[in-house]
C-alpha cells in the first residue's frame, strides 16, 4: 500500500502500526534502527548520524538530540512505551554503518563502525535483543519496515 | 554563529570565488578546454540539510573528497552524475568507455582531478588568507547521494551543528562535462576565514 509508507530522515525517527510501512533512503556509515513490538504490530524506525554527544564547540547552537546514538534511542524507545510497547516486547534490527571512504578512517573504527558498536551496546543495556543486523561493507542502503509482519527489506545501488 | 552578516556574506564569496576560479583553470589547464564556473552559492545550513540541498536522496552519485587540514580544518567535495563522472574519465584516460563503470584507472584519474583542483583553490586561499592548509589523500566513491553526502556529513556533525556549504558549478563551454564543487567548513573554521579577511582588510 504505496500510501502509508512513511518517510523518515536523517537525525529523525517515527513510530507506526500496521499496515504502515517506515522507509529511509540512503543509509551511509549511518546507523537504522528498527524496533518492533510483534503482538500490536507497532514499530519504529531511526535513522542516526553518530554514535555520542561530543561537545559543539560551536556558540550557542543547539543539536538535535536525534543526531546521536545515545540520546536518540532513549527518546525514541520513550515514545514506542508512550504508545503501549513493553521493553521486553520489543526486537530490534539494525541497517548501515558503512565503511564509505578510506580517508576518514579505516573499516574497524570509523564512525559507521562506532554507530553500530553504539547502538547494540545501547541496547543490550536496556534489555532489547537484536535479532538481525544488515552492516558494515562499503555500500550505502535503504530499508522498508513493514509493520504488519516486521520485515525490513534493504536495497542497494551497487 | 546562527546567521551570518552581508559583508561576511560577500568576504565568504570572495573567498569561494577565488578557490573555484583557480580550480577551474587548473582543470582548464589539465583537459585543454576552457571551463567556466558560476557565482558561488553559500549557506550556513545544520549537517542534516546539506543533502537534502544537493539532490534526491536515492539518486547515483559519483564523489571524489579530500580533507583538509590545517588553520582552518574542512572538506572538499567533486560531485558528478555518474554520465558526467564517466565522460570526464575518458577526456582524462583517453579511452572509450562503453560499460558505464568507472574501473580502477578511471577512479584514479578522478582522484588525480580532485587533487589538482584541492591543490589550486587550498594553494591560493592559503595565500590570500596567510594560513598553512594541507590535502589529505583523495577518495571516490559511487553510491546513493544520501548514503555518501550524509558519511562524510557526519564526520563534520561531530563537532558542529550548523556547516558552511560552498557550492560551485562548472562546466566545459560545450557542456559535455558538468560537476559540483564543494568546500565545507564549520563555524570554527568558518570564524577563522572571517577574521583572517578582516585582519587584511584593515591592515
Amino acid at each position: 500500500m504505496e500510501s502509508s509508507k512513511i518517510i523518515v530522515r536523517i537525525s529523525d525517527f517515527a513510530i507506526g502500526r500496521a499496515p504502515a510501512v517506515l522507509v529511509t533512503q540512503g543509509i551511509g556509515s549511518c546507523v537504522a534502527v528498527c524496533l518492533y513490538e510483534k503482538e500490536q504490530k507497532l514499530g519504529a524506525l531511526a535513522h542516526i548520524m553518530l554514535p555520542k554527544t561530543i561537545k559543539i564547540t560551536t556558540d550557542g547552537d543547539k543539536v538535535n538530540p536525534l543526531r546521536f546514538v545515545n540520546t536518540a534511542l532513549p527518546i525514541v524507545i520513550k515514545e514506542l512505551e508512550k504508545e503501549g510497547a513493553v521493553k521486553e516486547g520489543l526486537s530490534a534490527k539494525l541497517v548501515g554503518g558503512a565503511h564509505m571512504f578510506r580517508v576518514l578512517g579505516s573499516a574497524e573504527d570509523d564512525l559507521g563502525a562506532k554507530n553500530i558498536k553504539a547502538a547494540e551496546e545501547l541496547l543490550a543495556g536496556v534489555g532489547i535483543k537484536i535479532d538481525n543486523e544488515e552492516v558494515g561493507g562499503n555500500v550505502g542502503r535503504s530499508l522498508e519496515f513493514d509493520l504488519e509482519t516486521g520485515v525490513v527489506n534493504v536495497t542497494t545501488k551497487m | 554563529m546562527n546567521e551570518l552578516e552581508g559583508m561576511e556574506k560577500d568576504i565568504l564569496t570572495e573567498v569561494a570565488t577565488i578557490g573555484s576560479g583557480n580550480a577551474s583553470m587548473a582543470l582548464s589547464k589539465m583537459l585543454d578546454k576552457k571551463f567556466e564556473v558560476k557565482v558561488p552559492l553559500l549557506q550556513l545550513i545544520p549537517v542534516e540539510k546539506i543533502s537534502e540541498m544537493m539532490g534526491n536522496p536515492e539518486q547515483l552519485i559519483t564523489l571524489v573528497m579530500i580533507k583538509i587540514i590545517g588553520d582552518v580544518p574542512g572538506t572538499m567535495m567533486l560531485l558528478f552524475n555518474p554520465e558526467n563522472a564517466i565522460k570526464l574519465a575518458e577526456q582524462l584516460t583517453k579511452r572509450i568507455k562503453n560499460d558505464g563503470i568507472l574501473d580502477e584507472a578511471d577512479r584514479s584519474a578522478l582522484k588525480e582531478v580532485g587533487n589538482i583542483l584541492a591543490g589550486s583553490a587550498l594553494n591560493a586561499l592559503a595565500d590570500f588568507l596567510d594560513f598553512t592548509l594541507v590535502q589529505s589523500i583523495p577518495d571516490i566513491a559511487t553510491d546513493m547521494l544520501n548514503a555518501v553526502i550524509n558519511t562524510i556529513t557526519a564526520d563534520l556533525g561531530q563537532e558542529a551543528e550548523k556547516v558552511l556549504v560552498l557550492e560551485t558549478i562548472f562546466r566545459d563551454e560545450a557542456s559535455t562535462v558538468e560537476g559540483k564543487y564543494y568546500l565545507l567548513f564549520d563555524p570554527k573554521s568558518t570564524q577563522a576565514i572571517l577574521d583572517a579577511v578582516k585582519k587584511k582588510i584593515n591592515q
